[in-house]
């Protein structure tokens, strides 16, 4: 406590420079704008990403690592337009290390439900494969049973497309009228599943040998899941089933992606929207410092006389410059303060949204990156506040109180 | 009796820019404990700054000030702080309280400044605000207490750290007559109990009250009159 002391620092220091930064209300509030707008970038952007990452991995962890999708088209913009081949997953399946292959077929059409029609989009699959897409997350019953093989007039709904795509959630046992045809609802299927699972959230899905009815021709695979034995063997399987898919197809027209791959090229985006946030962050904290220490200059010279008054009755040098160091650092911790409650607020909004959007975005309170992000804004004000508080402290006494 | 504080030969030069002002010229002075001294001279004669040097706040250009037997012009500000915290008393004339800060806040200041415990420094300074008749106005700040009021305010201040040496440079300059009597009564008792005064005025009545008035002028001590015994000695 001596010590303490000693360096001007005690309970009084803080007393005293709570009251100042109190009576110049104003003045305060406004310089801490920086800092909260500083602050609460970097609370929202650090607790989205670690949402991201949770939900992400989440999402891997469901997905399992053991597989590997085969999408149509080159790039991106193809994939949209390309089509994969009918006899690709029989190619697949036969390769060495696959232990199942999943086709997913797609096709958009007039759903009508209580006399309201409505374009949707339908999957095709596999009945048999149902139970195996289960162990991947893909599938998921909520309620009601799986599609019966051969049962072409049976459909699963997507949870969300059940609950919104009409005015009254759909029920299982009723019926929905597509292409004219009625088809009997067997199963939910669960929502907030994997990202495969939100494939078919919003979703019609019924037997690919229905789908191919309604659409009058022999559907080709929309997606190819490839679930394999080891994962440790995915780069081999990558490799192996390029060469076939290359050789059958004449050209590379397809992509192969891998949990890893798609773990990284998300972990690119949050890095790029990260360094965007960082950037900002950096930029308003710079500026806020810049408020805090011509703010401090201000004080310091408005308050010459005080600091004169103060010298003559025998304060330190260092009592005076910790006065105005605690009070920077007041201003630094009160914006800090502001701008982690905006900078959460602003992460579960993004949340929400997320949320609402499909994907699953889970936003905790993090009291390590809360305290963390005060005790950062707070030591931003002591440094902006170091000068000035140092020249404050160095100013002569009889100089200082001759000053109006 | 023994010097409390001392000038030995003491100029004071300030430097403004390309003109040299020598404030202070080879002054000699020694104040004893106990003693009641008026510094008086016509303004610029340079009697502030001999009253800021003999106080520890200003450092001479040349020869050596003793405060308590110290010298002063080799110490650091810190240290100079400490001197004046711990042994000087300070009343000025425009009494120089904390605005923001109430009558107990304003004379607790100078005691956490010398590192009391906040029981200390509330208990002296409510003993000091009711010695100068001030128990009832605690809580009031400077703008709601009148001229002699912030004034006996400012002593209070001042002793708080029980200093050896109270300085007071125009104490009643801003003052009503009534008001400044009620504070040169309380200087004359603080001396009366053992307190050195070191005065600063340039009105004859007031220096009259001194036992020992040090005229100035052109920063030389022109005249050491002796009150007491009626004696006036040539410098």
């Amino acid at each position: 406590m001596s010590k303490l002391r000693e360096s001007g620092i005690d309970l009084e220091l803080f007393k005293r420079s709570a009251t100042s930064l109190r009576k110049q209300g104003m003045r305060t509030f406004l310089t801490t704008l920086g800092v909260v707008i500083g602050i609460a970038a970097i609370v929202a952007l650090i607790a989205v990403g670690q949402g991201l990452n949770t939900s992400v991995q989440e999402e891997f962890e469901k997905m399992g690592s053991n597989t590997i999708i085969v999408l149509p088209g080159a790039n991106f913009t193809q994939s949209t337009f390309a089509s994969l081949e009918e006899n690709d997953p029989k190619r697949i399946e036969s390769i060495n290390g696959v232990e199942d292959v999943f086709s997913i077929y797609f096709k958009s059409k007039q759903v009508e439900f209580e006399g309201v029609k409505r374009s949707s989009v339908i999957m095709g699959l596999n009945p048999e494969k149902q139970e195996g897409m289960k162990t991947i997350g893909m599938l998921g019953l909520k309620e009601g049973r799986d599609l019966a093989d051969n049962e072409k007039f049976a459909v699963l709904l997507g949870e969300r497309f059940q609950e919104e795509s009409f005015e009254n959630d759909i029920q299982i046992k009723q019926r929905l009228l597509i292409e004219g045809k009625s088809y009997k609802v067997v199963g939910i299927n669960e929502s907030g599943g994997s990202s495969f699972g939100s494939m078919f959230d919003n979703a019609i899905v019924m037997p690919k040998e229905g789908l191919d009815e309604i659409s009058e021709e022999t559907l080709t695979p929309f997606r190819i899941i490839v679930k394999v034995y080891n994962k440790e063997d995915i780069p081999d399987v990558k490799k192996r089933i390029t060469k076939v898919l290359e050789k059958a197809h004449g050209e590379e027209d397809f992509q192969i992606m891998t949990a890893s791959q798609i773990q990284e090229s998300a972990g690119a985006i949050l890095g790029l929207v990260q360094a965007v946030l960082v950037g900002i962050a950096a930029i308003s904290l710079a500026v806020g410092s810049i408020g805090i220490m011509n703010t401090m200059f201000m004080s310091t010279m408005e308050r010459t006389r005080e600091i004169g008054i103060m010298k003559a009755i025998g304060a330190t040098n260092k009592h005076i410059r910790n006065l105005f160091l605690i009070e920077a650092g007041f201003i630094g911790a009160g914006g800090g303060i502001i701008g982690v409650g905006i900078g959460f607020v602003i992460a579960l909004v993004v949340g929400v949204i997320a949320d609402v959007s499909g994907f699953p975005l889970r936003i905790n309170p993090d009291i390590v990156l809360f305290l963390g992000a005060v005790l950062f804004a707070m030591s931003v004000g002591m440094i902006a506040g170091y000068i000035p508080a140092k020249r404050a402290s160095e100013m002569d006494p009889v100089d200082a109180l001759g000053h109006d | 009796m023994k010097a409390i504080v001392r000038a030995e030969n003491v100029s004071k030069v300030f430097d403004m820019g390309k003109v040299q002002v020598k404030a202070l010229d080879n002054i000699n002075v020694e104040i004893d404990e106990g003693e009641f001294v008026a510094i008086m001279g016509p303004s610029g004669s340079g009697k502030t700054t001999l009253l800021n040097m003999l106080s520890a706040l200003l450092r001479p250009s040349a020869g050596e000030v003793f405060v308590n037997n110290k010298p002063i012009s080799k110490m650091d500000d810190d240290e100079l702080a400490i001197i004046r915290g711990k042994t000087i008393g300070f009343i000025f004339q425009t009494f120089n309280l904390i605005p923001r800060m109430t009558a107990l806040e304003n004379v607790m200041l100078p005691m956490w400044f010398a590192g009391l415990s906040v029981k200390q420094r509330e208990e002296r300074a409510k003993e000091a605000l009711e010695d100068v008749g001030l128990g009832d106005r605690v809580d009031h700040k400077p703008n709601e207490l009148s001229g002699g009021q912030r004034q006996r305010v400012a002593i209070a201040r001042a002793l708080g750290n029980k200093p050896d040496i109270i300085v007071a440079d125009e104490p009643t300059g801003n003052l009503d007559s009534k008001s400044g009597e009620q504070i040169l009564q309380i200087i004359e008792e603080l001396n009366k109990n053992g307190k050195t005064v070191l005065m600063v005025t340039h009105e004859r009545e007031i220096g009259l009250r001194a036992e020992r008035i040090v005229h100035i002028k052109d920063g030389k001590i022109i005249e050491n009159e002796i009150r007491k015994t009626g004696r006036r000695s040539p410098k």
